[in-house]
Order: structure tokens, then C-alpha cells, then sequence
């Protein structure tokens, strides 16, 4: 099948979502069987939420959006592994925050200087007028990026640290941990800059 | 405008919505589209993956096997051929003159030059 013939199926896939008749679980259960279309609107349930997970990992937009492809792909292939009693997303969104981590260890061989300089710019917007966005942006690279990753996890996404240990593959406590620490340390550097200003 | 009322109590607040700001996935609607789009095509071409390339190649390859075959078939035949009409060609063809005649008279000949250049000698 050719992606042209993929085009029509994925916007039938989307008529279906949009109508919400049929839950999450027989998608996945046609994704299972082969069907693309179920698949399909598997993706366009989750790729919002896959993208937020990899974005709170990755240094910049574009990592996040190839983790998310690469993460999607995993998704695909073990798919026939997943139970589908188990919830779809909390799986998909475990396989997505490995394909991100996969990216940042690949990153870091291959160019340490340009991850470092891309976090300290980690939003794709060239403009950049808003100064606790500035501000917040040059914080952030004092976190270490496991607490960065759970701090947006947590704070942003609503994840609880439950999710985000097992997402990231660190015990509860330790989100928790790192949390705590993030926040300490962009409260610490944004009130420095205040009396400096 | 600065957003960074850092009292504190408010500080959480504002971190939060920078956050919120700096990690906001795009809004546009045809972004998600046209990711989606990305996303399936390539799921798509990776189940077809080298089974496809294969099936792309099975054709040509069974054609070539068929024409390899069918060349070195001919040939044996042709080879084949050609070792019987020689050997029956032989078989018709006369003989030559007995070797021996054609060979003796020269033999004797420097035979005979030998004895006599001995002979001289002593």
C-alpha cells in the first residue's frame, strides 16, 4: 500500500474519532488484527499527549517530534505484546518517554556542546519576548535533565509521580525527590534574577 | 511586560505557567494532521518493509533464473552435439600412412651418421 492510499483511510479514521463511537479498546484490538485505519486513530487519540511526554525530555521541539515518530513506530511493532485490558496510554506513553531518553543518550554521543546550548533555548518560538520565559528557559538548565523531565511531567502534564516513575524508570520517591529539588532551584534562580533586576 | 511577581506563594504560580508557555505543544490543527500523516506513512512502509522489496524482485529474478537456464541448457546441448559429430567424422575419415614408414627412414638415417662420425673418429 502506498501513502497515497494510506491518505484516505487516516481522514476515515478521524471521522471516526471525531464521532467517538468506538472505544479506545476495539481500536486497539483492530490495530492488532492489522487494521491501519485503527491504528491510525490510535495516533490521533494520543500524538498530543505522546508529544508532551517527549517534549518534557527532550531539549527541543524538533526531538520531541522525531521521538514521537520513532515512539509511534515502537508502538507498532510490539503492539501484538500489549494486553488490552492494560490502559493503552499509560503503555504508549512509557514507550514514548524510552524512545525520547533513547534520543537525549544518542544526542549526548553524538554532540555534547550543541545539547547543552539547545537547552538553554529549549522553545522552537525564535521570538521569545516573554521574560519569565526567558528567565524560566536559562533556569532550567540548572536542573539536571531527569529533574527537568519530571518537573514538566508533573507540573505541566499532570502526571502524577506514580506515572512518572514508571515512565522514566525511577521508584516514585524519586520523582518525588526531584521535584521538589527542581522546584527549589527555579524558585532560587528566579529570585536572584528579581534582585537583580 | 515582566511577568515575574516572585513573591512568595506566587512563585510556584508563575513557574508553572512558564512552563506551561515554554512546553506548549503547537496549537495548529493541521500540525497533528499532517504529523499523523508522517506517522502512518511510515508504519505503512515499515510493514511493507522487504517483504515488499522482495516481491519487487521476485519477478525479475524468476525471469533471469528461467533465461540462465534455458542459456546453459542450449549450450550443453551444443556442446554436446558438436563432441558427437567429430568423433563420428573420425570414425569416416581415412587413415593416414602407418606412422612407422614416415618415421623409420630418418631415425636410420641419423643413426647411421652417429656410427659413421664414431667410426671416423677412431
Amino acid at each position: 500500500m502506498t501513502a497515497a492510499a494510506v491518505a484516505p483511510s487516516i481522514s476515515q479514521a478521524r471521522i471516526q474519532v471525531a464521532d467517538a463511537q468506538r472505544p479506545e479498546r476495539e481500536f486497539v484490538l483492530a490495530a492488532q488484527r492489522g487494521d491501519h485505519d485503527a491504528f491510525a486513530a490510535l495516533v490521533h487519540l494520543h500524538q498530543r499527549r505522546a508529544y508532551a511526554v517527549t517534549r518534557a525530555i527532550v531539549a527541543t521541539h524538533e526531538d520531541a517530534e522525531d521521538a514521537v515518530q520513532e515512539g509511534f513506530l515502537h508502538a507498532y511493532r510490539a503492539l501484538d505484546r500489549f494486553l488490552p485490558d492494560q490502559p493503552f496510554g499509560a503503555w504508549l506513553y512509557r514507550i514514548m518517554a524510552n524512545s525520547a531518553l533513547d534520543l537525549v543518550r544518542r544526542r549526548k554521543v553524538r554532540d555534547a556542546d550543541e545539547l547543552t546550548e539547545a537547552v538553554a533555548l529549549p522553545f522552537r518560538d525564535p521570538g521569545e519576548a516573554d521574560e519569565l520565559r526567558t528567565r524560566l528557559g536559562e533556569a532550567l538548565t540548572h536542573l539536571t535533565e531527569r529533574q527537568r523531565s519530571v518537573i514538566v511531567l508533573h507540573d505541566v502534564e499532570g502526571f502524577t509521580h506514580g506515572e512518572i516513575g514508571g515512565m522514566l524508570g525511577i521508584p516514585e520517591g524519586t520523582a518525588r525527590s526531584d521535584l521538589h529539588h527542581a522546584r527549589a532551584t527555579l524558585r532560587g534562580i528566579l529570585r536572584d534574577v528579581r534582585s537583580d533586576l | 511586560m515582566s511577568d515575574l511577581r516572585l513573591v512568595h506563594g506566587h512563585d510556584e504560580d508563575d513557574v508553572t505557567r512558564g512552563l506551561r508557555a515554554i512546553y506548549a505543544a503547537p496549537g495548529d490543527e493541521a500540525y497533528w494532521s499532517e504529523l499523523e500523516a508522517r506517522i502512518m506513512h511510515r508504519v505503512v512502509g515499515m510493514e511493507l518493509g522487504w517483504w515488499t522489496e522482495l516481491d519487487h524482485w521476485t519477478r525479475p529474478a524468476l525471469l533471469a533464473a528461467a533465461a540462465l537456464l534455458l542459456a546453459c541448457s542450449a549450450a550443453l546441448f551444443r556442446a554436446h552435439e558438436s563432441e558427437q559429430t567429430t568423433a563420428y567424422e573420425a570414425l569416416l575419415a581415412p587413415l593416414p600412412g602407418p606412422i612407422e614408414t614416415a618415421v623409420r627412414p630418418m631415425l636410420q638415417d641419423t643413426r647411421d651418421g652417429t656410427v659413421r662420425y664414431i667410426l671416423s673418429r677412431q
